[in-house]
């Protein structure tokens, strides 16, 4: 029963434990968003780990070039903070590219040869993901710590916490802002009302002249770079350095919540809350009680089971209860 | 062999509309009693929307009756299940039955078959000596995709078959048979009919029901007007359509008809209407092109009639730009291409418009919502709540009297509303050619009347109509053609 509570209300503790639920939602946010937009497109991108992975690779990378350090430095000093900004812009610019990249490939192998999109981005994925802890690990790590990390990226491109000690930052807001924009995109814009028409309706909408293949590549890639906007945020907002394994199944948790919020961007903000919260309180809960890892991820996964078993079931109670009331 | 009856059945269909409007109800069925009785062929005549297809949905399980009940033999039902009516000998033909693509025929039958183990062989066995009595030419190892349009049709009917029904119900068998194997079809329903089984027909067809069933009942917005031994044609047309549009529609569409000779020059520049140069096609697995010319002149209505198999649904793909012809050209008054660039929206800009014989998942798609169907070539660049593209959609709509939200599903609808909400949708681009492709499947005399008002119309404007059709007695009247052009093996003779 204690362990209950601690699960359910744990994340609301402390500033700490509720900021960072919200900073974890944030980035969640970003990659779900990402996971939605290809599904709307009729396509399905597994490679969701590898666009974070490289995207924030490429981000602690370029923020810590002499060049951009030296930016940093002058923006630390007092000096202009124009430098500083060109190089947070350019790795923001960077990281959207390398997943966007990474999602482009499947989609183009899509559009082109007819190859599944599902096996394609997996496989590229999967077999990028050693590569990049290879790099971490050996040529790109920072040899003065004891950590399988990258350098840490200086203090004028981290993002301000909103809610210290916590890493909560301006990045869920736009995050939020995000899944709005391609909410109003897929609904308010011809582009976006045929690219879920093609999804839905591939054949009709090669009928009526869509060009469905772009639509592929183009879902695709813009799936790719909203996981690379949340592997930049990564960076820039909650571990200030590239360590080994920080995708560590964000991609696939994406998915998920993609899924439960049905390709609606609009309903990934709730959705990705809601799978921060339960991610946050079982870690609480083994935190504080002798709860073992493995239980809550059970906890976890009948929870989930039941949210995206909902819908059905209430549309079933509620055709149950039409009827008695008719009788 | 069991009866069936179905007792005062009722069945209402509730609406959701819009956020805000009222819950609408409409009566599909109205307190309908009716007999079906071993060995007798019985048909069920009435206009799109009349009934027909939930009366026999809810005898065969897919729909739960609002109230009345079902007695099969001895047993009585207040509703059965689809498993229910299938044990109890009750089995389902659909017009175009849903089967698994990627399986054989036999796999596809012997999906939801009873028992632990599928034991292909010994199932092929039978499934062969159901075609054999059937007269049904049908390779069991096809996979089903690559069937035909019949094909497929008799592949479900073997399905049913071999679950040894009392009771065989069809739907609308006729409309995508070819007119020798229906003759064929129809005598061996007779024959199995005589010992002992019993046989729903559903159908739009007046005359088919008039030679080949023992008794009719007529329906009208859900309404039974008619049950009884078979009438003459004249009877039955009178009680389905007493208003007799059909027959006042077709004497205005020959009368807006002038009739002149083929005035359209293939091969000179400003060609108006379309005109087909040596067009050719090899697809995998079905009936090539070779060397296509012809030409639909503007304002006229021209047919091309070919038997199923003759290349006339390759000609549609081709035509509509679904399909990559090797050679050839197509030429309409805005733009000449060639058959490297013929695709969907090249076509679409050179003004061709098109009706596929597919409406739901070409034409449409059931999970679309309808102002989405309507809105395919109109969606603004931006979208805002009300739009003009909105206001098109409800206009058709309200001009098709279809009393529908906009964001219902496309899959609410039935076939006869979504065919002209195709044809609507179409039209409305003012295109310079039309092509319909079977454009009379599935509709009954009244829709099928006004289908050939709205074409001498669209002719009268200018447009080139071309019609693809597999049944000779399409619009009834040979003299609403100007043209007529057979297809046979991939060319035209």
């Amino acid at each position: 029963m204690n362990a209950f509570a601690e699960f359910a209300l744990g994340p609301f503790s402390s500033l700490w434990h509720a900021g960072n639920l919200l900073d974890k939602a944030g980035l969640l946010m970003f990659a779900s968003t990402g996971a939605a937009f290809a599904l709307k497109s009729g396509t399905f991108n597994l490679g969701g780990e590898a666009q974070i992975y490289a995207s924030a690779l490429v981000t602690a990378m370029i923020l810590s070039t002499p060049s951009a350090v030296a930016a940093a430095e002058l923006a630390g000093s007092g000096g202009s903070a124009g430098p500083a900004l060109f190089f947070f812009a350019l790795a923001c610019a960077l990281a959207l590219a390398a997943g966007g990249l990474l999602g482009f490939i499947p989609g183009e192998l899509k559009a082109r040869f007819g190859a599944s999109e599902l096996l394609t981005s997996f496989l590229l994925s999967a077999a990028l993901l050693p590569v990049i802890d290879f790099l971490i690990a050996g040529p790109l790590r920072d040899e003065g710590k004891n950590l399988l990390a990258t350098p840490a990226i200086a203090d004028a491109f981290r993002m301000r916490s909103l809610l210290p000690p916590s890493l909560m930052n301006a990045s869920f807001f736009l995050a939020c802002g995000t899944a709005t924009v391609a909410a109003l995109f897929l609904s308010r814009t011809r582009a976006g009302y045929r690219l879920s028409v093609a999804g839905t309706a591939p054949e009709f909408a090669r009928f009526a002249g869509f060009p469905v293949k772009r639509i592929t590549v183009a879902g695709m890639t813009a799936s790719g770079a909203l996981h690379g906007l949340a592997g930049f945020f990564a960076i820039v907002g909650t571990w200030f350095m590239c360590h080994q394994g920080l995708s560590s199944g964000m991609g696939w948790s994406a998915l998920a919540i993609a899924l439960i919020a049905r390709h609606n961007p609009l309903a990934v903000i709730p959705a990705s809350l809601l799978y921060a919260w339960i991610e946050s309180a079982s870690d609480i809960a083994v935190l504080s009680s002798r709860v073992s890892f493995d239980s809550t991820a059970i906890v976890q996964g009948v929870i989930f089971l039941f949210i995206s078993a909902k819908l059905p079931i209430a549309g079933q109670l509620r055709a149950v209860l039409k009827k008695r009331r008719a009788r | 062999m069991k009866k069936a009856e179905l007792r005062h059945i009722r069945k209402i269909f509730e609406t959701r509309g819009d956020a805000g409007e009222e819950v609408r109800s409409v009566a599909a069925l109205d307190d309908v009693t009716l007999t079906f009785n071993p060995g007798e062929i019985h048909a069920i005549l009435g206009e799109n929307g009349a009934g027909k297809s939930t009366l026999v949905h809810i005898l065969s399980g897919l729909h739960r009756p609002t109230s009345g009940v079902i007695a099969i033999g001895d047993s009585v039902f207040n509703a059965v299940t689809p498993s229910q009516a299938i044990g109890n000998g009750i089995a389902m033909v659909h017009q175009r039955p849903l089967l698994c693509d990627e399986l054989t025929v036999t796999e596809n039958i012997l999906l939801g078959s009873p028992g632990f183990l599928a034991r292909k062989p010994k199932a092929a066995e039978k499934i062969r000596a159901a075609a054999d009595a059937w007269g049904i030419e049908l390779d069991l190892s096809r996979k089903t995709h690559t069937l035909s349009a019949a094909e497929r049709f008799y592949a479900a009917l073997l399905g049913a078959l071999l679950r040894s029904p009392d009771l065989l119900i069809l739907d609308e068998p006729a409309s995508i048979l070819a007119a020798g194997e229906h003759e064929r079809f129809f005598t061996a329903l007779r024959a199995h009919c005589s010992n002992g089984l019993g046989a729903v027909l559903i159908t739009h067809r007046v005359a088919e029901a008039v030679r080949w069933s023992d008794r009719v009942s007529v329906l009208r917005e859900g309404k039974l007007l008619y049950s009884g031994a078979a009438k003459t044609l004249d009877e039955l047309e009178r009680m389905i359509d007493p208003e007799g549009l059909a027959s006042r529609t077709a004497r205005l569409a020959l009368a807006s008809d002038q009739k002149e000779g083929q005035a359209c020059k293939i091969g000179t520049d400003g060609t108006a209407g379309l005109s087909v140069r040596d067009l050719s096609a090899s697809p995998p697995n079905r009936t090539p092109l070779s060397g296509l010319t012809f030409c639909a002149p503007p304002g006229k209505i021209t047919a091309i009639y070919g038997l199923p198999g003759s290349g006339l649904s390759t000609l549609e793909d081709a035509l509509s730009g679904m399909l990559r012809c090797t050679s050839g050209s197509l030429a309409t008054s805005a733009a000449v291409l060639e058959a490297s660039e013929v695709a969907p929206s090249a076509l679409r800009k050179a003004g061709l418009a098109c009706v596929p014989s597919n409406r739901t998942w070409r034409g449409s798609n059931p999970e679309l919502a309808i102002g989405h169907m309507l809105c395919a070539y109109r969606m603004p660049r931006f979208i805002s709540s009300k739009n003009e593209a909105e206001v098109f959609a409800k206009k058709i709509l309200e001009d098709e009297r279809i009393n529908a939200p906009l964001s219902r599903k496309t899959s609410t609808l039935s076939g006869g509303q979504l065919q002209r909400l195709v044809l609507d949708r179409e039209l409305a681009e003012k295109p310079s050619v039309l092509v319909l492709s079977e454009p009379e499947w599935g509709l009954d005399i009244k829709s099928a009347a006004a289908l050939r008002l709205k074409l001498a119309q669209a002719a009268q404007e200018g447009t080139a109509v071309l019609v693809l059709t597999d049944n000779p007695d399409s619009f009834r009247d040979p003299s609403f053609f100007s043209n007529v052009l057979v297809m046979e093996e991939g060319v035209l003779i």
